[in-house]
């Protein structure tokens, strides 16, 4: 991990929480297209990804004060914002409406475009994730998508997929837990407790 | 200790699915349980690397020029400046707590926290802040159960009670922490004892602390192995040179343990303390191999 732009995260959280617009719009040229991606992974590819990530860095604006290092990271942190905000949205929505939504399949496998900014941590972290994400069982990586895009709760999931309600419990749990076990190593940023 | 229930419970919440029936039941357990509010931080952190296989989508030009605008327009300024005194409330009611994603930097930071402790005597105020936040989030909860007509608002009351719950949760956290570390240490006899790994786990570290007036003893380890379904760990008390059963428990898939034994008032002075694997529920006398001893 690159402690020093991790750490450079979290003193522009404390710059946005002295009211600096400047920190916050340097916070969102480093992250916005991540957010963005998970927004659009969400909800597809329509106006209210927008929104979201609207809300989401008024939020950050209003609540740096809350963003808790000890926790994780300043991205973890936004990425939680985020989603919950986006599957907000898509739980209020109807059935079948969604629009654009693309599947798992389709995604590509890597970040394209040079435009978008991602610095060697952020590249790190989302290649360890996708490393340990394709090493899940594929009925455990199925659960978790489906409840992380999708929204939807353990009884959708176990409809969804014909799978009974037990044995969905379990893959999401099994799946979490090897996430935890091997993605771990790259979230402890804090040394210095040792 | 730790079911595969609890644990299920623990990563539906991290992933905000409602827990239905089990609500109460799990909301009461996470509030006394470190393991399990460890858990969901840390499921919570492993389900946001998801979104590693989310394509990263450059948002249009426009829209940092809106959000950057919003904020000169002042938008937001009065619910800011409404919140302020709460969340610095809030964070000051967090300001004295140890971090709780791992239990690594808990262990070694519990020797420093003994002393720290003598400031635990504001368990009360943990639990008035808690109360507040209860009743404010209601009162939210209500207001926007009333059918508010604009849309706008009832999105803010609806992240105004989100931000509320995270702080009632952080405050939750922070309490259960304190009520765990305060039933041992708040006792003036309190002692530490550090515990090494024994081969083939010479990796295993503990400590144990604990109190012979209080008769209680928290033991927290990490780099223990997972045992198979069948074995368990027993915690052995030495008094007068035999060992006396303190109790059974189990690493988490991590191998991290944090164990309060309710054995220890059967034991005079303890003079030493060892874990060995013995059969699932403990057995009376050592049978297995030991894996952390210390004196
Ligand atoms: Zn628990």
């Amino acid at each position: 991990m690159n402690l020093t732009r991790s750490d450079d995260d979290r003193a522009l959280i404390a710059r946005v929480e002295g009211r600096e617009a400047e920190a916050l719009a340097t916070l969102y040229d480093r992250h916005s297209a991540r957010l963005m991606g998970l927004c659009q992974r969400i909800l597809g590819d329509t106006g209210e990804a927008e929104e979201v990530l609207q809300e989401v860095f008024l939020w950050v604006w209003r609540s740096a004060s809350k963003f808790d290092a000890s926790r994780g990271s300043v991205l973890a942190w936004l990425l939680v914002g985020t989603r919950s905000r986006a599957i907000d949205r898509v739980r209020t929505r109807r059935p079948g409406a969604r629009a654009g939504l693309r599947s798992v399949e389709t995604v590509p496998d890597t970040a394209s475009g040079e435009d978008i900014e991602a610095d060697s941590a952020s590249r790190q972290w989302e290649s360890q994730c996708r490393s340990a994400i394709a090493e899940l069982p594929e009925d455990q990586r199925r659960a978790l998508e489906l409840a992380y895009f999708d929204g939807l709760t353990h009884q959708e999931i176990s409809e969804r997929t014909g799978t009974p309600l037990g044995t969905v419990k379990t893959r999401v749990r099994l799946g979490l837990m090897k996430l935890r076990d091997r993605i771990q190593p790259y979230t402890q940023r804090r040394p210095t407790d040792a | 200790m730790h079911s595969d229930r609890f644990e299920e419970l623990a990563a539906l919440r991290a992933l905000g699915i409602p827990l239905g029936a089990d609500e109460d039941e799990f909301a009461q357990h996470l509030e006394g349980c470190a393991t399990c509010q460890a858990l969901v931080a840390d499921f919570t952190d492993s389900a946001a690397a998801l979104s590693a296989t989310a394509t990263p989508v450059a948002p249009p030009a426009s829209l940092k020029t809106r959000i950057l605008g919003s904020l000169e327009s002042g938008a937001v300024s009065p619910r800011a400046s409404g919140g302020g005194d709460l969340s610095s409330r809030v964070k000051t009611a967090e300001a004295g707590a140890t971090p709780q994603r791992s239990f690594a930097p808990w262990v070694f930071a519990a020797a420093a926290g003994l002393l720290l402790l003598l400031l635990v005597t504001d368990d009360a105020r943990l639990r008035r802040e808690r109360e507040d936040l209860r009743s404010q989030t209601a009162a939210f909860r209500a207001q926007a159960g009333e059918g508010e007509d604009l849309r706008k608002q009832a999105a803010a009351l609806q992240q105004e009670k989100a931000n509320l719950s995270e702080k009632l949760r952080a405050a939750q956290r922070s309490l259960a922490r304190r009520d765990l570390q305060a039933r041992v240490v708040e006792s003036d006899d309190v002692q530490l004892l550090f515990l090494q790994g024994k081969a083939p786990q010479q990796r295993a570290r503990g400590r144990v602390f604990w109190s012979t007036r209080a008769g209680r003893g928290v033991v927290v380890a990490g780099n223990l192995s997972v045992l198979p379904a069948g074995k368990q760990y027993e915690l052995w008390a030495f008094s007068g040179g035999k060992p006396v059963p303190a109790g059974v428990f189990d690493a988490d898939t991590a191998g991290r343990v944090l164990f309060e034994s309710k054995d220890l008032s059967r034991i005079g002075t303890p003079e030493k303390f060892a874990v060995t694997v013995e059969p699932r529920g403990g057995v009376e006398a050592p049978t297995g191999p030991i894996v952390l001893a210390g004196s």
